[in-house]
């Protein structure tokens, strides 16, 4: 029901809700956080140093974290994205289900966020009324060159 | 005869599409109404984002108290009737602040900004939450002028669905709000798309990362000349309930200590974008006015008595600075009800009577109502019916305060502003008057190679300048007939004559005079 493409039955939506909360533990244990630390992070490094030759201080990152955003603080930490103090000018993230998108936006603080299906967004089959793509030269957006 | 029949009145449905689309002025007065039921919730933080820079997603969420599901049944199936005050008789929530919410129209606020929109809900010591998604797609539709409110039909313009008991944890108190799909116009004023329409419009750009540097800022700009995003920020930190800047509203001044303590106190706290907001009211505006202090002056403001058998009572204060107060936005009087603006600042001060001319661009003022002046508060929140005995007493107080009172002969804050200025423009004028005699002066002793002192004299005397040229010294006596009124037409005739007698004392011929005098004023 929440999410924007179709409608939901109560018990589906009690299903989502339940299914949610049991992989919860996916993005916040630590199998998951090992390999943020020990694969993610270094790739993410070595991107930086090569977008740092083109004149680049951070990179650009787009992302689907889950409601912690756990990576974008991570990356954060790992002084690999910008942070503004008010929030993180060259990160976007996708989020289909309305209620997730509501506590990253809450977490991310002044971050643009696309509220779609990543499959959508990806067969561009979105809802393009809603979204204006970004112009040349402006922050990172929909339809703009997202780069890891 | 026949009985007369008594016929019920019904409304259209359409009713609620003119209060709900009508009522809420700006994005940041639509806005003001979370702010406002978070507040009311008891909740000690609300974080709003805006889905900047595209504006198509916005969320607002509180830790306050949260609804059950069966108190959201009730608010949904009576828009307009609010149970919060419970019929006048509750005023505070259990943590004592004074609720804002009157009759339950908050709700509107939010089809202001969309026509679909989720709530997600949970209360303390239920592991359950609920969500419903609240759709008025068919409220501003032709067809909802003919359908009566409550009627079967009605259910086509409004409806929504509801999902109970979705498990959550037992501690979560929250309530959410999420707006999809947000309306065009409300998406085209937060992108300033008629601002940037106008060809003369230069949008002055910064993206302030923390409320001081914002105030700092607009301290060189209008709020007008910013981006309509920007300026939603300024206005919510106007609007909403949250307390002042460290030094605010008047640097070096414990002004509103009360109200600065209750506000501490509440601690709630609004976070929008990642930037906390905070009241961006800091006097003097003016850097100059900050060094030196003395240009500035603050009259208190206060009522306390019964009208028309119900008590009025306000506090607060008006702050008159001699510099203009950037940004302009801040000129006027503002009035607060239960913490929260009615409007925004309001440059006629309640309709004063007589024009002030550019002493008002000096000229701000808060008032605090503790209580009275609900009755005459307009449904939008925004305005005050101006024919409410409450209002125009407050007017009347203002307006005594401002222009002085007749019967009493108490001068008002408009006189002494006028006194003032007559005091600050004497010692502009003096300045001014010392700085061209010491510019002359210059010039005199490059010219002629001597130094020379002026000394005015109000003893009489034939002649109106002396020069000493042996000790450098110049005499003007200042009563002397030659001399006009008028000051500057005074201090041009001083030089002239200043001029003559250096060039007749220390000139070796008549021609030597005539060319000595010339050169003195021509290089001057």
């Amino acid at each position: 029901m929440v999410g924007y493409r179709r409608s939901e039955s109560s018990e589906d939506r009690h299903l989502r809700e339940n299914k949610r909360r049991e992989h919860k533990g996916d993005y916040t244990g630590a199998i998951k956080h090992y390999v943020r630390k020990q694969a993610w992070v270094p790739a993410a490094q070595n991107r930086l140093q090569k977008v740092q030759t083109l004149g680049r201080k951070y990179l650009r990152y787009f992302t689907l974290c889950a409601e912690e955003a756990i990576d974008v603080r991570i990356f954060k930490a790992e002084n690999l994205i910008q942070f503004d103090g008010r929030g993180y000018p060259d990160v976007v993230f996708c989020e289909c289900d309305a209620s997730t998108y509501e506590q990253i936006a809450a977490n991310l603080g002044h971050t643009e966020g696309i509220r779609a299906y990543f499959d959508d967004l990806l067969l561009d089959q979105h809802n393009r009324s809603s979204v204006t793509v970004a112009q040349p030269g402006t922050r990172c957006s929909l339809g703009h060159k997202t780069e890891l | 005869m026949p009985e007369p029949e008594r016929i019920a009145i019904n409304v259209a449905v359409s009713v609620l599409a003119d209060i709900s689309l009508g009522i809420y002025r700006t994005p940041a007065n639509a806005l003001k109404e979370l702010v406002s039921n978070a507040f009311d919730a008891d909740a000690t933080r609300v974080v709003i984002s805006t889905g900047f820079p595209h504006f198509h997603t916005m969320t607002c969420r509180d830790n306050g108290n949260g609804m059950s599901v069966l108190e959201f049944k009730e608010i949904m199936s009576r828009i307009g009737g609010s149970a919060k005050r419970e019929g006048g008789t509750r005023q505070f929530t259990d943590k004592g602040r004074p609720i804002i919410g009157k009759i339950g129209i908050g709700i509107l606020a939010v089809a202001q900004i969309c026509r679909r929109f989720t709530i997600i809900s949970s209360q303390s010591n239920s592991d359950t939450k609920f969500e419903a998604v609240i759709d008025f797609e068919g409220l501003a539709t032709e067809e909802a002028k003919t359908i009566p409110l409550g009627s079967e039909e009605a259910r086509r313009i409004g409806s929504y669905v509801l999902v109970e008991d979705l498990p959550e944890d037992r501690d979560a108190h929250y309530t959410r709000i999420i707006l999809e799909e947000v309306g065009p116009g409300f998406k085209d004023r937060l992108l300033g798309v008629p601002e940037m329409k106008i060809r003369e419009f230069r949008l002055r750009k910064g993206d302030p990362k923390t409320l001081s540097e914002f105030v700092e800022w607009l301290t060189q700009t209008s709020v007008c000349e910013i981006s309509a995003y920007n300026r939603l920020l300024w206005e919510l930190g106007v609007i909403c309930p949250v307390p002042y800047l460290e030094d605010g509203p008047i640097k070096g001044h414990d002004v509103l200590a009360e109200v600065k303590r209750t506000l501490h106190d509440y601690g709630f706290t609004v976070k929008i974008d990642g930037l906390e907001l905070r009241k961006p009211i800091l006097f003097p505006t003016s850097p100059e006015i900050r060094s030196r202090g003395e240009d500035y002056e603050i009259y208190p403001i206060e009522f306390d008595d019964i009208v028309e058998g119900k008590r009025l009572a306000f506090n607060g204060y008006i702050y008159h600075q001699r510099l203009s107060i950037m940004p302009p936005e801040l000129r006027g009087l503002l009035v607060r009800m239960r913490n929260v603006a009615i409007g925004m600042y309001d440059k006629s001060l309640l309709n004063y009577p007589k024009a002030q001319g550019p002493r008002m661009a000096g000229l701000s003022g808060e008032i605090y109502v503790e209580a009275g002046l609900e009755d005459a508060l307009n449904v939008d929140r925004n305005s005050f019916r101006e024919t409410d005995p409450h209002y125009l007493k407050l007017q009347e107080v203002v307006y005594t305060r401002l222009g002085g009172d007749k019967e009493s002969k108490i001068p008002g804050i408009f006189s002494d502003i006028s006194k003032r200025s007559r005091g600050w423009n004497a010692a502009r004028r003096e300045a001014e008057a010392m700085q061209e005699r010491d510019s002359f002066l210059a010039r005199i002793e490059a010219l002629s190679g001597k130094s020379f002192e002026i000394e005015s004299c109000q003893d009489e005397s034939v002649v109106p300048v002396e020069v000493d040229i042996d000790r450098g010294r110049i005499v003007i006596y200042e009563q002397h007939p030659i001399f006009p009124r008028a000051r500057a037409a005074r201090g041009f005739l001083e030089k002239i004559l200043i001029a003559y007698e250096i060039a007749n004392k220390t000139a070796e011929s008549k021609d030597a005079v005539h060319k000595e005098f010339y050169q003195f004023l021509t290089e001057h």
